[in-house]
């Protein structure tokens, strides 16, 4: 029956078919030829894994990145950050990084800060000469660090299947974001100084009042952030709760202060937030029929118990799942690689005794770096189309970016008290 | 008729989103304020969730958003590229007619009962499913034949 229904789902989804009706379709296979159990199963485990508390999170998270950047709040962030790097000798890099790291502080969607930030960094970097070629890696990878860095619409998924605390996942997760920003510092660094580029700048030097004032203008996307984070952290609010403070904060942010929303935009931005969403919750119904009809036959269990015969350290493991990412990412995104393949892998590490808020982070991460690995990337996908560069052109420029990015994940990896060391402040 | 449909659709899932809005925010602002949230709040709110889940799918079938692994589409012939999507949409068409057949057998199984904190049948809730299913295959039948006339 497994033999059926996995064969026929990698089938479906190799010649096209969307991922979430591949999962379907494939259940549904395996379903009639090899039990006998009723097709009912189908709609009811498909309502099941929609009908959750938690994940309600995700549409209100995606319509307050939504709001946010129609709102103009991106654009204040890029000024603020500009004022604060301009003075610097390739200064839009880091502001490109800055902004990004910002930005994923407040929608939690690596696609959405990717297009955010770089439909206006991009351009700007084109004017003043830049390697745009090199820029689009960057602003891929910038926005690959969104996931990380709370608020993020994947761990909240990875929370969910794996029965993880989120809020834990988001603590964990603000390390490993600040040391990702900091290496594409260098990045941008190295790259600067190696082919001497000498870049305009956009500023002289720093200038104070210029700083306080955009800072002002950008204060209320900064806020957010905080009052997300230390909300959940303080158990003030539960996610959810905190995702729909933030929808009616950028709502009155978007209509009254920043003044950039009416009242009309509203029926469109409410749908494309929707729509977003659909698209990553309608694989999570789907994939709960599938992750059912799995451990009803118990394949985790014969799964964990052929692996555990061949590896029996948490850093064999890692070792193998690190490499199954990185080759997952490469052909697929991260919510239907969450949902497929978490299901049985998390089993493994649990048996091992791995920490489950330092495997979802190190999932999290392991996936960000899918989103800038051709042939498929997230963000590489947003940012190209952005600066209307071929995939192709761009990957020279990829390498040491991914470099860059490996060494944070080996190093969260094997040194958990990286991703451990906030959550523990915090465990309740 | 199938662009009133989908306009229909389109005001639904908007209101559906903007009502689970309010009804989440005033169960915020009802715990903090008077400190005993509703009872009813949460369990709409999760409905209303897979109300839009469900209307949504259609949308992202019509748009060809739902995500696919693109990778072998762009290395084949148009030939073959047809052919495959001539199958994926017939096996989605397949699965939504088993939506539709299974949702409704579903309904007239569990419908009868009730919600445990708003009492409402639980059919009422469930027909989503049928709906649903029968506006997947009116999407993924108009791309089969789309497939062929372009």
């Amino acid at each position: 029956m497994i033999a059926v229904l996995i064969i026929s789902i990698f089938l479906f989804a190799f010649i096209g078919m969307p991922i979430a009706f591949a999962l379907g379709v494939g259940s549904l296979i395996s379903i009639i030829f090899t039990s006998d159990l009723p097709l009912m199963i189908i709609p009811q485990r498909m309502f099941f894994g929609l009908n959750s508390w938690l994940l309600m999170s995700i549409p209100f998270f995606m319509l307050a990145g939504q709001l946010m950047i129609h709102g103009g709040m991106s654009r204040r962030l890029v000024n603020f950050t500009t004022e604060i790097f301009g003075f610097i000798r390739g200064s839009l890099g880091y502001i490109c990084i800055t902004a990004s790291m910002i930005f994923a502080g407040v929608s939690g969607s690596s696609s959405a800060d990717t297009a955010a930030v770089g439909s206006i960094i991009l351009p700007i970097m084109k004017d003043k000469g830049y390697k745009m070629k090199f820029a689009t890696a960057l602003q891929a990878a910038a926005g690959s660090i969104g996931p990380i860095i709370p608020p993020s619409l994947l761990m909240i998924l990875i929370g969910y299947v794996t029965d993880t605390s989120v809020s834990q996942l988001f603590l964990g997760g603000i390390l490993p974001g600040f040391l990702i920003g900091l290496g594409l510092m260098f990045v941008v660094f190295f790259h600067v100084r190696k082919n001497n580029l000498i870049y305009i700048r956009t500023n002289t030097n720093l200038n104070l009042k210029k700083l306080l004032l955009t800072g002002i203008y950008a204060l209320p996307s900064l806020g957010l952030p905080l009052i997300i984070i230390f909300g959940i952290i303080g158990g003030i609010f539960s996610i959810t709760e905190s995702a729909v403070i933030a929808v009616v904060y950028g709502l009155i942010m978007g209509l009254f202060v920043y003044k950039e929303i009416s009242i009309s935009d509203l029926p469109r931005i409410l749908f494309e937030s929707a729509q977003l969403s659909t698209i990553i919750l309608f694989i999570q119904s789907t994939a709960f029929l599938f992750s059912w009809i799995i451990t009803v036959n118990e394949v985790p269990e014969i799964l964990s118990n052929f692996i555990s015969s061949l590896i029996s350290t948490p850093s064999g493991f890692y070792v193998l799942y690190i490499f199954l990412m990185l080759f997952i990412g490469m052909f697929m995104e991260s919510f239907s690689a969450t949902v497929i393949f978490l299901p049985l892998v998390y089993p493994i590490a649990k048996n091992l005794g791995i920490d489950s808020v330092h495997f979802g982070v190190v999932t999290t991460v392991g996936w960000a770096i899918g989103y800038i690995t051709p042939p498929f990337g997230a963000t590489l996908f947003v940012s190209c189309s952005i600066s209307k560069i071929p995939i192709k052109e761009v990957i020279p420029h990829i390498l040491p970016i991914f470099a860059t990015m490996m060494i944070v994940l080996l190093i969260i990896t094997f040194f958990p008290s990286v991703v451990l060391f906030l959550p523990g402040l915090f465990a309740h | 008729m199938i662009s009133f449909i989908r306009k229909l659709n389109y005001y639904l899932i908007i209101i559906l989103f903007c009502g689970q809005v309010c009804i989440v925010f005033s169960q915020v602002i009802w715990r903090f304020i008077f400190n005993n949230p509703f009872s009813w709040t949460e369990e709409v709110a999760r409905y209303i969730q897979v109300w839009i889940i469900l209307f949504g799918s259609p949308v992202c079938i019509q748009k060809s958003s739902h995500l696919s692994i693109d990778y072998l589409k762009d290395s084949i012939g148009l030939g073959l590229r047809k052919l495959f999507q001539f199958i994926s949409y017939l096996m989605i068409s397949v699965f939504a007619v088993c939506i539709i057949i299974f949702g409704i057998q579903f309904i007239l199984k569990v419908g009868y009962q009730n919600t445990p904190a708003t009492q409402i049948p639980l059919g009422f809730i469930y027909i989503a499913f049928p709906i649903s299913g029968t506006l997947m295959l009116i999407e993924s039948l108009i791309i089969i034949q789309k497939t062929f006339t372009k």
